[in-house]
């Protein structure tokens, strides 16, 4: 029976918020980084020029912006939205102004006394909460005009102007490379959850399948068997047959209610998981599987013809046996190297002496396992069962 | 000699929440002597039979009373009040039903099992037999295996052996020429030895003997404080 956990069917871990808190903690961690770059300037930018209280309020205002907007991150675990981030962008164009008086010129790139170019780069690099397109661009656009208002006096000559344009370039650069990466990333995140949602849905379809198939066949035979009861005869009317495959379906219900490991379509070289495997194709039977000795014997190119044999064998249980228990056991050896698996069923059993063994026993299991190494002993009394054992003894 | 399946005056009394099963097992299995039944194991310990056994379902909550005790919790109070128990249930998986030994419980029969293989279980319990299916058998045989359940005899570990490849009494009786009575015997020795180690050991432990990863089994193993839940 498959059961999904929490982690499973994405409740408690899906990507996407995670993705949004990583890409909030960059943003903040971006406007901190900003804000410590400018700190050691602080003293330096009152020191100069005549707006000391003006260029006091700049460098506050930054600070708290800043602060403020890492905070914000950090608290809706994600970067800020629309709204948040028009006030930011707002804030650093009037910065960028503000800079026009309390900032000389020549201060206005190469130095943190003029902070107010990095700064308004880190603000665009903090709009990737802005998802839409339009917004986004109107805000950038607005930052690059505001810091070309800013940077333009500085050219004096032909030689300036490179300078001002690969100011310029950073911002038109670098925000749209951090704005498309953080769109990537949050698709992928998307798409991780609907896919986690989708592999969920799927698992719980198969289980529905599963537990449809495990009573479909039981409730008709039940509902024949009621039918027959009410009219009184159950034990003495009821075609043989229909007890078998009630017997079967039966057996089919408790496979299902047991659970267990799925078939996974190729021989494993663990001795236990090669007989669990097998025991899932033999829902039909009344099957108990012990392998717990076996966990960790592995088996070398003997497991493809191992696993046919059990087929073989499990086959004629099947067919032959009309066993109400049948054991799959399996162990490595206690005194010797080597392993043995039982297949044990009580069904008629037969006279061992007289019996022929057909091709699935003769050439499935005898003749394909020999060559192995692997000796097949069979013991069978009439009416006690049937108990199948193969040994291979000896190292590998 | 004595017959191992005679039902003598053993009584056994029936928990189970299905009246189905609680109107009909009596009836069923005509020669065992059960002298009560009850919808939930608080009915049971509040009437208070004179049995020798009690046969308790393992899932007893439904609408009807959606408070009652039922796994590991009532076995525990069902042992307490000096019961005997065997568990007789739908349940399938192994852990699970290793997890009702460890419990207390002397048995664990599959409502699925034959009339005449129930009747067998029952009588088996009520001598003090451990009664379980081989999957779980197989279980205790790795644990012997592994030194952990270190004080078996050399037959004793030949039935257990056999017992956990499904064969039968008869069956082991042919290839370890002893009688099925001396067969018994053993396995009846052994099943103290089994159920006081899984009622003493912990959950580590036994995921520790049987290679399981770290809370496998945590999920399903007794507790003292589940039982505590009932009072």
């Amino acid at each position: 029976m498959t059961v999904m956990t929490d982690a499973q069917t994405g409740t408690d871990a899906a990507t996407l918020p995670r993705a949004q808190r990583a890409i909030g903690l960059f943003v903040a961690g971006l406007r901190l980084a900003t804000l410590a770059q400018m700190l050691p300037s602080l003293v330096a930018a009152l020191d100069q020029g005549e707006h000391r209280a003006l260029t006091a309020l700049t460098w506050a205002v930054a600070s708290a912006m800043a602060l403020a907007t890492a905070a914000v991150c950090v608290v809706r675990r994600r970067p800020p939205g629309t709204a948040w981030a028009c006030l930011d962008t707002a804030v650093a164009v009037g910065l960028l102004f503000v800079g026009l008086v309390t900032v000389p010129v020549e201060l206005r790139t190469g130095s943190w006394i003029g902070f107010q170019s990095a700064y308004s780069l880190s603000v665009a690099g903090s709009l990737v909460g802005v998802r839409d397109v339009r917004i986004w661009g109107a805000l950038v656009g607005t930052l690059v005009a505001a810091r070309a208002v800013y940077v333009l006096p500085i050219i004096s000559t032909a030689a300036d102007v490179p300078t001002v344009v690969g100011e310029l370039f950073t911002m038109l650069g670098l925000a749209p490379l951090a704005w498309f990466g953080v769109g990537t990333v949050l698709r992928i995140a998307q798409d991780a959850d609907e896919s986690r949602a989708y592999a969920a849905r799927l698992a719980r379809e198969d289980e529905e399948r599963k537990a449809r198939a495990a009573i479909h066949n039981g409730t008709a035979l039940m509902k024949i068997l009621v039918d027959q009861g009410a009219l009184g005869a159950v034990d003495s009317r009821t075609p043989s047959q229909v007890w078998v495959q009630a017997a079967t379906e039966l057996n089919r219900m408790r496979a299902y209610l047991a659970g267990g490991p799925g078939q996974t379509g190729e021989e494993p070289h663990d001795l236990a998981e090669l007989v669990e495997n097998i025991a899932t194709e033999f829902t039909d039977l009344p099957l108990d599987v012990v392998p717990d000795l076996a966990r960790g014997t592995t088996l070398g190119a003997e497991a493809t013809d191992l696993a046919t044999a059990l087929r073989s064998i499990l086959i004629n249980v099947r067919q032959h046996a009309n066993a109400t228990r049948v054991v799959l056991h399996a162990e490595e050896l206690e005194d010797t190297p080597g392993w043995a698996v039982t297949v044990h069923d009580d069904g008629v059993g037969f006279d061992t002496r007289e019996t022929t063994y057909g091709v699935g026993i003769r050439t499935l299991t005898l003749d394909q396992l020999s060559p192995h190494g692997i000796e097949t002993t069979i013991d069978s009394v009439p009416g006690l069962g049937t108990t199948v054992t193969l040994t291979r003894e000896g190292d590998r | 000699m004595t017959d191992p399946d005679q039902s003598s005056d053993v009584r056994f009394s029936l928990v189970d929440d299905a009246t189905a099963v609680r109107e009909s097992l009596a009836v069923l299995l005509p020669d065992l002597t059960f002298v009560s039944s009850h919808p939930s194991l608080e009915d049971f310990l509040a009437a208070a039979p004179r049995a020798d056994v009690v046969i308790l379902d393992l899932h007893l909550v439904n609408l009807r009373q959606p408070d009652a005790a039922q796994g590991v919790a009532a076995i525990h109070a069902a042992v307490d009040a000096g019961y005997r128990v065997c568990v007789y249930t739908q349940e399938e998986r192994r852990f699970v039903l290793a997890s009702c030994l460890a419990a207390g419980a002397t048995g664990v029969v599959s409502k699925s099992s034959t009339l005449a293989e129930t009747r067998t279980a029952f009588l088996a319990v009520s001598r003090g037999e451990l009664v379980a299916p081989p999957s779980v058998t197989g279980l205790i045989e790795a644990l012997v295996r592994r030194g952990r359940v270190t004080v078996l005899n050399k037959r004793q570990r030949e039935v257990l052996a056999g017992r956990a490849r499904g064969l039968t009494y008869a069956e082991l009786s042919r290839t370890l020429y002893l009688s099925e009575s001396t067969l018994r015997g053993y396995w009846r020795d052994l099943s103290g030895v089994v159920s006081s180690y899984l009622q003493d050991s912990s959950p580590g432990d036994i995921e520790r003997a049987l290679g399981l990863g770290p809370g496998d089994l945590v999920d399903h193993w007794p507790t003292r404080s589940a039982a505590d839940d009932l009072d």
